[in-house]
Formats: C-alpha cells, structure tokens, sequence
C-alpha cells in the first residue's frame, strides 16, 4: 500500500516487511517547487518503473517497495520543478503517427478519392471531434479543478467552455497572411496542416492545452476537445515511443480504423450531369445518356422514377427520384461516385513493408491515380 | 400486384412516337376483377425460372436476390482500371458458357464487348448533335446587337436568330447595364408572393441541393 501525502513525502506499507515514511526530495518552503500540477503523475510512473526494475541482486540493500517508493519520489520532483512538464511534444508526435497510418490506408484503399474527400475522411478518422469521442468511449473523465493531488486517472485542464474559446489569430504558415487570399484545395495541401485547416501557430497559448500541467498561472485555459485531441494523440506517441513501431500500427488498427465511415456520404456535387460527362471525355468513353428503366405513378402525388446513366450500353450508375430531373440527377452523382470510390483489391500500404523483414512481404506499388474531374 | 395493360379502355387518343407515352401506356394498372375467379387468376404468381429448372436432383443454391439499388462501392466494368483482376470476372459472368470448358478466341473477342444487340431502356432526352457552325464574324455580330439594344436583343431572341443555345449566348456576351434592371424586376416579383410560395421554393433549392450528395 502506497499513500502518497504531497509534501508530507509518501508513506509505503506492506504486510511482510516495512511500514514507513519516505520524505518528499524538496523541502515544503523551496523555491524549486514551481507547479504542483502532475507531481503524482509523476510519482507512479517512477514508482512503476521501480517495481519492474527492481532486482535483489542490483545492490541497494532496499527492499523492492522502498526502491520503487524512492524512484517514485526523485520523478515527482522533476515534474514539480517546472511549468513545462507537460504531454505537449507526445502529442505532437502522436498526431503526426496518426496521421500517417490514416492517410496511407486512405491514399492506398482508395485512390481516386478527390482531395476535399480526402480532407474530411482523415479528419472524420483522427480529428478532433472523433478523438473528443473516443476519450469518453474510454471513460476517461475531466478533473474539477487541476493540482498537484488529483488522480492520475483524469484530465487536468483549465477549462474553458467552447464558447469562451478565443481564437487567436497567430502565425498560419502561409505567405501574403494579411491579404485574405481564397484558400484553394492546393495551397490547403501544402500549406495547411492534415485536415485542410489552418495551422495555429504553436507558441501561441491558446493552441496549447497541457495535458498535465495547465495551472492557472498559464494562458487561458482549454476546452475539453482540445483536451482530450492532446491526450490521445499522446498516449499514441506514447505507445510508438515505449512499446514500439508495430505496437503502435496496431494501436491505431485496432482503435481508429475499426471505426466504421460512410466515404459515400462525404460527397457533395454541384453539377453531376456535367462532371459526369467531363469524365467520359476524358476517359475516352461514350458520351453519357440518362435511359428510364422504370417508373411508377406518372400521373399521381408520388411518382418513383427509376433512372440510368449509360455510356454506350454500359450503365454507370442508377437513380431513383420524384421527377424524371432528381432521378437523372441523383444518377448521375451515382456514377460519379462509383467512379470515385473505386479500391484495389490486395492493396497494401507502405508500413507493412517496414521493418526490414524482406522474405515476409514484397511491395506491391500502390495505384496512383490522375486525378479529379476539373471543369 | 399484376398489371393488364388495358388498350381497349383507354380512348383512342393520338399516339405519339416517344417511348415514354408507350411505357406510360403499359403500365396503367387494372385495379378490380368481377369475379373471385378472376381474381385469383390474376394474383396466381408464377416462380421465377431460377426456381424451377433444377436439372440436378441434389441440395444446391439458388441465388436470386430481390431487386434493390446498385452499391457505389461496386464499380461499373468501364470504371475498372486496365490492371484489374475484376474484370474477368465480369466477363465472365456475363457469358455463362465459357466456365465449363476453355474458350476460343473468338468466343473471347465476343466476351470482351457486350452484346450491342441487348435493348437498352428508352432515353430521357434523344442526344442532339451538336453544331458547330457559327463563324467569329457570327458571334461579333451577336455581340454588336446585344450591345446596341440589350433589352430588345436578349438571349432568347439572340439564340432564336444564331440557332444556338442560350447557353451559348451567354457564354459569348452579357449586358451588364440591365443585370441589375432584371435583378430588381425579380425581387419585386418574388416580393409579392406569399409565405405558402416562398417556403415552397425554398423547400424546392433545399431538395435540390441534397440530390447532388444522392442521400
């Protein structure tokens, strides 16, 4: 058993041998001690690290409780001596793991994917409403107040309520900031993070939401879908950094891309006849005609027409609708989107190769496509 | 629910050629029988031909789903790109004879394309050839007259005189000065409707503009 008493140091006990308390490492009246906030963190992460590595034969003459008690205790001091001991640079590298596995699987699945698609897909994948959700699958609840006592279990933020969330206008990245520039689907690739939206600029408080240590001396605090984006993309960096490259694919397999998406429903054309048509040129196919297939109620309140895009005898896609124009329409979206959603069977992604492993897998290159319908 | 197309009851009205009215025609609906005879005989469903020509005496499956709408995320034959292995698949469903036994050359070359003898369903608007035969002294003169008067030459008349589509006349000139005469004379009109008629065409864009996502 393990008490842990703050500055009081921690009291450990065991039914077999000792029964004792262990003073904390910085006196109660130190200027060290800057920020309480993810002292106890710090503490059982040491305290576990020292159970694990504790052995008879290493020679301290202390009993494995006692050494792990004293790991526990040099950890927590570390954290308390600085504002910056945060989760900050996991996460940076959690995200930047996240979003590599998704847009691999995305780009190899399904290679016609048109570019705002793509946008959407990744962040309906790893974006922050979708990890917002995952942190409260888990159970992974947000602490009243942050300090040096809560348990390691919760989130501790200053929290801000999304309306009260300030946007800061800092640094995008992207040149000619002050004129306000369309910002097209290319410029968004190049300078725009993973989803297609702006970047903020990272020295900026705002952006930044601590996992652990936001004490109320810091900016102005965070909302809980910052919040919970931080934490899980940390606890990614977190399981790449101790647990590996694999681990970490499979993390990510298991929990982010077994969340089901409707690609299908993240379409939205303007003008499908005409995109349609702009495609069969291209592609050097027939020029599209909208056959009726069939129909019912003419004449009546609710007419079902049932119409087809043919390009020469082959039908592209099918519609149904109230008026002979939905129908054609919505037939029309149809064939665009069988064109769109069109993923190679067996196809692989560039992370399976890795590892070096040669005799296990050979790459087979991934199709790469021409690219969208311009108009 | 049988449907007996029913040429004696309609009056002998003028029939025009469009494959449209005669789909229309075939499809109208008897919807009472005299006698419980009759009835009956026109609800007695026969099987589907799936379901009867069994040859083999032994347990076997029948695949025959019921209708519904095609998925996107199965691509059409002409969508697949060349290196796919999907495709002989297709053709090879399409022509049932070649699974059994090794197929010819020719039989092959029959495989690949689709039968152009297969009637196709009758479409929505016959494709109209398209002309290209206005000449840049053509389209300066449409820009001339446009210019000199744009309320007597408007797209309609500039297109009735070019033989053109309006579309087309747009695309080479525009009036500028009465774009905004015209814009006030539609909002006075759309001023004077009432709340019924408004909503109903908002309601109209609405739909409009969800038969593009195809949800």
């Amino acid at each position: 058993m393990v008490i842990r008493a703050g500055k009081d140091g921690c009291y450990i006990a065991s039914n077999t041998e000792v029964k004792q308390w262990l003073p904390a490492v910085h006196p109660p009246s130190s200027k060290k001690v800057v920020d309480p906030t993810g002292g106890g963190n710090g503490f059982l992460g040491g305290f576990a690290v020292g159970l694990v590595r504790w052995s008879r034969e290493a020679g301290h003459g202390f009993g494995r409780l006692e050494e792990a008690a004293i790991w526990g205790s040099v950890a927590a001091s570390f954290c308390i001596e600085q504002v910056d001991f945060n989760n900050s640079s996991l996460a940076i590298l959690g995200s930047e793991i996240l979003g590599y596995h998704t847009s691999e699987y995305l780009l190899c699945h399904y290679p016609r994917l048109p570019m705002t698609v793509l946008f959407a897909a990744q962040y309906a994948y790893v974006g922050p409403k979708a990890l917002r959700s995952m942190t409260l699958e888990w159970g992974v609840e947000v602490a009243a107040e942050p300090g040096g006592e809560v348990d390691p279990g919760l989130l501790q933020l200053k929290r801000l309520r999304p309306e009260e969330a300030v946007i800061q206008a800092g640094k995008t990245g992207r040149p000619n900031q002050q004129w306000a520039y369309r910002r097209g689907t290319s410029s968004r690739i190049v300078y725009d993070d993973q989803f297609g939206d702006l970047k903020k600029d990272a020295t900026t408080a705002s952006g930044n939401a601590m996992v652990v240590g936001s004490s109320t001396a810091q900016g102005p605090g965070a909302t809980d879908e910052e919040a919970s984006k931080n934490f899980v993309r940390a606890l990614v960096g977190a399981v790449y950094l101790h647990a590996g490259r694999a681990a970490a694919k499979r993390f990510f397999e298991q929990h982010f891309l077994s969340r089901q998406l409707e690609l299908s429903k993240l379409f939205d054309f303007k003008h499908a006849p005409r995109d349609l048509s702009r495609l069969c040129a291209r592609e050097g196919f027939e020029s599209p005609v909208a056959r009726l297939i069939s129909e019912t109620g003419r004449l009546s309140r609710h007419p079902v027409f049932v119409v087809g895009v043919y390009s020469g005898n082959d039908k592209l896609g099918e519609g149904a609708g109230a008026s002979l124009d939905e129908a054609r329409i919505r037939a029309a979206a149809a064939a665009l989107k069988g064109w769109y959603l069109y993923s190679p069977i067996d196809a692989m992604v560039p992370s399976d190769v890795e590892g070096g492993d040669k005799e296990k897998k050979k790459w087979e290159p991934a199709m790469i496509d021409i690219g969208e319908i311009i108009t | 629910m049988n449907c007996n197309p029913i040429s004696r009851a309609l009056p002998r009205a003028k029939l025009s050629s469009s494959p449209v009215n005669s789909l229309q025609a075939s499809t109208i609906c008897r919807r009472h029988e005299s006698s419980y005879r009759r009835t009956q005989k026109r609800l007695r469903v026969k099987p589907d031909p799936s379901f009867t020509n069994t040859t083999t005496h032994q347990d076997h499956i029948i695949f025959n789903p019921p209708s519904s709408a095609p998925s996107v995320y199965h691509t059409p034959l002409k969508f697949l790109p060349k290196g796919d292995r999907r495709r002989d698949l297709y053709t090879s469903a399409s022509s049932p004879s070649s699974s059994s036994h090794t197929t010819t050359q020719q039989q092959q070359q029959q495989q690949s394309t689709p039968t152009p003898s297969a009637r196709l369903p009758p479409a929505l608007k016959s494709p109209t050839e398209k002309k290209y035969h206005l000449t840049e002294s053509d389209i300066a003169s449409m820009r001339e007259l446009r210019a000199a008067d744009p309320r007597q030459w408007t797209r309609v008349r500039l297109a009735q005189r070019f033989e053109c589509s309006e579309f087309f006349v747009s695309l080479c000139c525009h009036a500028p000065e009465i774009k905004s005469e015209r814009e006030q004379q539609l909002e006075d009109i759309k001023r004077r409707w009432g709340r019924r008629k408004t909503e109903a065409r908002q309601d109209r864009q609405r739909r409009k503009e969800s038969w593009g996502r195809d949800e």
